[in-house]
């Protein structure tokens, strides 16, 4: 497939991130088709000369590797005192495993490639493993076995712990962000995004064992757990117990309809023979604007315009749009100030308009 | 989304211009007010650089080399540690500190920021500095800077209040937009808006613009990229190196000055957009001024005197404030008792807040139907007999309290429901005999039995039981044998894996 390798290097394979953005607005083709092929919006925005927004800056970037760093340093102490403080592993005697490539800071692994195959031998061995301490796995990384995402669908999970009980393997899955826990003031948003996130690691996971035939020795926790900062520190702090059941279904929903979407593109034959005509056919895809655009995505400068010119309500927000149904903001306009409705549609916005706006004589 | 904001969307869409969301001022603009914005450097959580100073005169502004570093940033935040204290008249922190007795509705402390992230460092701070050493002394600067971030950070979630402002929340609460709320989620679109001249292309094309001015906490990310990274690696260097990077650090003050400035200065336009606006202030104003100067009073200050008499073995609160189930309690309630409080005291001077009212069913319309006298009790008693119009929602029930629009100080009961379909109810409203003879102002401004009553439309508003809340909250500390206090007075119970589920007799019993 000419032109994909261009886009695609180490860093760019991490599927999570496309699998997050295109859920941010699964009704966008540009959206999905991005997602699907590894195509970044930024690129496309640039072709279309309009100037991308969403960067991350170094210092976060530095912020998110110190963290892992001494999360990580000295067989993941850090993070065990954290878990075994949260009840999330009921001991500090673990050993470590680390899938993390040399240049995240691993030890050994070189490759994401390497890590697949190591992180596969790992998960194979389990079932038939005597050891009797609780793991702590860093990176554990896995490829979604079905079409889902083009050229390929790879998931590194930040944190897992493997428990052996009398039924057999546990394997509990972990989210690491770096962003301060504050108790109950946490931003809301955060937690979901991270417990998303979690979910989908789970369902990851739920493929890879059935793909590896190993789903009836190892089971799969459907609670994981998140680790935050403690506020100013580079310390964690875990929450255990989180429940990833629904989040893990919507990833099974996604990935499904992600699939379908992939399995359409290939029969159709991808038209796009470099990555310049990935670009253009990206760029020319059907978009669907939503106010929520505004937050990821580089394309929505553009895609504002449009609706301006389609004079489509959303650019009064989802909310209004949603009231509105196909009806124009100039349209509405002109029923607010008592103009003829048209269909029943109109004549009933007109009526809840009029009701609503009632003023004290 | 209500309809009726749909419709005031749509006439700003109209007007091509922001509009005024509510007949009155809902804020007081302080006669002293300070404004203060922060910087911080991308995935920290205290500040880079701050900018703070009274508006009409320049700014503060002052830096951290790295804001990575605890010593620098500490050393950049004690100036504005000291004028904090002093501004809000902390406890041991002047010579005047603010009592209730001293105190001045239209001269208060009100600190104003760019946007609700700048709000939350003061969380941080409290974070940051709040902990101090076992047998340290709590009164010193920072840790009594950090218990006033904390207190100004938790009393700005509280509705109503008055003393914290985020600008960019407060412009979208007074004005409506013909925008999305994505696009006018920080305060450099909103002042857009607010101060372009032209059409609604013109503004709008202006607002989008702006939406690239950045006024949240982190810095535009190539900024970083491109500017300040290689000057903090070059600090860094320096000072691994055990030379001096003083020059490297003014380097990086000025570059951050700007940004800083930036974002004060549109928090000073945000200022100048209340004073200049025209619709007169909501009388309710003045009560939630001195409830926000009364806790001050009774929480801060409170707990700043026991520091003062006592340095190192004063209780202090914990940043997350809710390890302590009955006090998480007491603090649902208050706030409970906040939210009604302030709606009520806003809704009886503010037409477009009835509107509002009405439409979400917490507020009644009716017309008089019939006057009658009885007894109640032993007590005479005087009904109404009432057409009421009730909406998709209502919250009418029998026995609830109501005050009639206008006159707080009214107060009806239901005494009768009778449906006569879904939109029309007719209501029997019993007056007390202490409202008797009492004129009713803001319509007739005569009394309940008076028969020109009859056939008028009043509207029906809630009467403020926020004091059932208030006591609640104060007796919920005290409940530890009550009912309710495996809930309240229990502590959470170590859980491991095996534990799980926790049961309600363990929660009740705590920990073994």
């Amino acid at each position: 497939m000419p032109g994909l390798d261009e886009l695609s290097d180490d860093l760019k394979r991490n599927t999570r991130g496309r699998f997050e953005q295109w859920v941010k607005n699964p009704k966008c083709d540009a959206n999905t088709i991005s997602a699907v092929l590894n195509v970044r919006l930024s690129a496309v925005a640039e072709k279309l000369s309009y100037e991308p927004n969403y960067a991350q800056s170094p210092f976060a970037i530095q912020r998110g590797n110190a963290f892992e760093k001494s999360l990580f340093y000295d067989d993941a102490r850090e993070l065990v005192t954290a878990l075994t403080k949260a009840a999330a592993i009921s001991t500090e005697d673990t050993k470590f495993i680390d899938f993390r490539l040399r240049l995240n800071g691993g030890s050994r692994v070189n490759s994401v490639d390497e890590a697949l195959a190591e992180s596969v031998k790992f998960l194979k061995a389990l079932p038939e493993s005597d050891q009797r301490d609780t793991l702590v796995v860093a990176a554990l990384t896995i490829r979604i076995p079905k079409g889902v995402m083009l050229p390929e669908a790879t998931l590194v999970i930040d944190a897992l712990t493997a428990v052996k009980d009398d039924v057999g393997w546990l394997l509990t899955v972990g989210e690491v962000k770096v962003f301060p826990d504050r108790g109950g003031h946490t931003d809301p948003a955060e937690i979901a995004t991270a417990r998303a996130q979690a979910g989908v690691y789970v369902h990851a996971l739920d493929l890879a064992l059935q793909t590896l035939k190993i789903s009836q020795q190892i089971r799969i926790n459907r609670r994981g757990f998140l680790v935050f900062t403690k506020p100013g520190t580079n310390r964690p702090i875990v929450r255990a117990d989180e429940d990833l059941t629904y989040q893990a279904i919507r990833a099974d929903t996604g990935f499904d309809r992600l699939d379908a979407i992939a399995q359409a593109l290939l029969a159709e034959g991808i038209p796009a023979e470099s990555t310049d005509q990935l670009l253009e056919f990206v760029a020319h895809s059907k978009t669907h604007f939503e106010d929520s655009c505004w937050a990821f995505c580089d394309l929505a400068a553009r895609c504002f315009d449009i609706a301006l010119a389609d004079d489509s309500p959303m650019v009064l927000g989802r909310d209004s749009a949603a009231h509105l149904g196909g009806i124009t903001v100039t349209r509405a306009v002109e029923l607010l100030n008592g103009a003829d409705p048209e269909d029943e549609m109109e004549s009933t916005l007109q009526v809840l308009m009029r009701n609503s706006d009632w003023h004290m004589p | 989304m209500s309809t009726r904001e749909l419709v005031r969307q749509l006439r700003a869409a109209e007007a091509g211009r922001p509009i005024p969301r509510y007949s009155t001022k809902h804020l007081r603009v302080s006669s002293s007010p300070l404004i203060v914005s922060f910087i911080r450097m991308a995935g920290e959580s205290r500040p880079w650089g701050i900018a703070y100073g009274r508006p009409g005169e320049s700014p503060e502004i002052l830096a951290a080399g790295d804001g990575r570093n605890r010593e620098a940033v500490t050393a950049m935040l004690h100036p504005l540690a000291e004028v904090l204290l002093k501004y809000c008249r902390v406890e041991g922190w002047t010579d005047r500190p603010l009592t209730s007795e001293d105190s001045d509705l239209h001269h208060f402390p009100q600190i104003w920021f760019p946007g609700s992230r700048h709000v939350e460092m003061l969380h941080f701070l409290e974070f940051a500095y709040s902990g101090v050493p076992r047998g340290a002394d709590k009164s010193a600067l920072m840790p009594s800077f950090a218990r006033l971030c904390g207190w100004l950070f938790r009393h700005s979630n509280h509705p109503g209040q008055q003393v914290v402002v985020d600008s960019a929340a407060a412009l979208r609460t007074a004005f409506v937009f013909p925008a999305d709320p994505v696009s006018i989620s920080s305060l450099s679109p909103l002042v857009t808006w607010l101060t372009t001249d032209g059409d609604l292309q013109t503004r709008r094309a202006a607002a989008i613009a702006a939406r690239q001015d950045l006024t949240e906490l982190s810095l535009d990310p190539k900024l970083d990229s491109k500017i300040l990274e290689p000057l903090v690696a070059e600090r860094q260097r320096l000072r691994q190196a055990g030379q001096d990077f003083a020059e490297v650090d003014e380097q990086i003050r000025d570059r951050l000055g700007p940004h800083l400035e930036r974002r004060w200065r549109l928090t000073a336009t945000a200022l100048d957009l209340f004073k200049t606006d025209a619709r007169p202030e909501n009388p309710g104003t003045e009560n939630l001024v001195a409830e926000s100067l009364n806790s001050l009073v009774k929480d801060l200050q409170y707990h700043e005197r026991k520091v003062q008499e006592d340095p190192e073995g004063a209780f202090t609160i914990h940043p997350e404030t809710d390890f302590d189930a009955a006090s998480a309690a007491a603090a649902y309630l208050l706030l409970t008792a906040s939210q009604q409080r302030a709606t009520l005291a806003l809704l009886h001077h503010d037409k477009e807040l009835l509107g509002e009212a009405i439409e979400n069913g917490t507020a009644v319309r009716s017309t008089i139907a019939g006057i009658s006298e009885g007894r109640h009790g032993s007590r005479r008693a005087v009904f109404w007999t009432v057409n009421a119009t009730v909406g998709e929602q209502t919250r009418l029930r029998e026995e609830e309290k109501y005050s009639i629009y206008g006159d707080s100080s009214t107060e009806v009961v239901v005494a009768g429901i009778e449906r006569v379909d879904s939109d029309t109810w007719i209501v029997k409203l019993r007056w007390s005999s202490s409202h008797i003879r009492r004129p009713i102002t803001g319509y007739l401004n005569a009394p309940c039995p008076d028969p020109l009553w009859v056939g008028r439309e009043v509207v029906l508003v809630p009467r403020d039981n926020s004091g059932m809340a208030r006591d609640a909250a104060f007796r919920v500390r005290g409940a530890k044998a009550g009912i309710g206090a495996w809930l309240t007075h229990s502590k959470p119970p170590r859980r491991h894996l095996d534990d799980l589920p926790v049961s309600d007799i363990e929660l009740r019993d705590g920990e073994s």
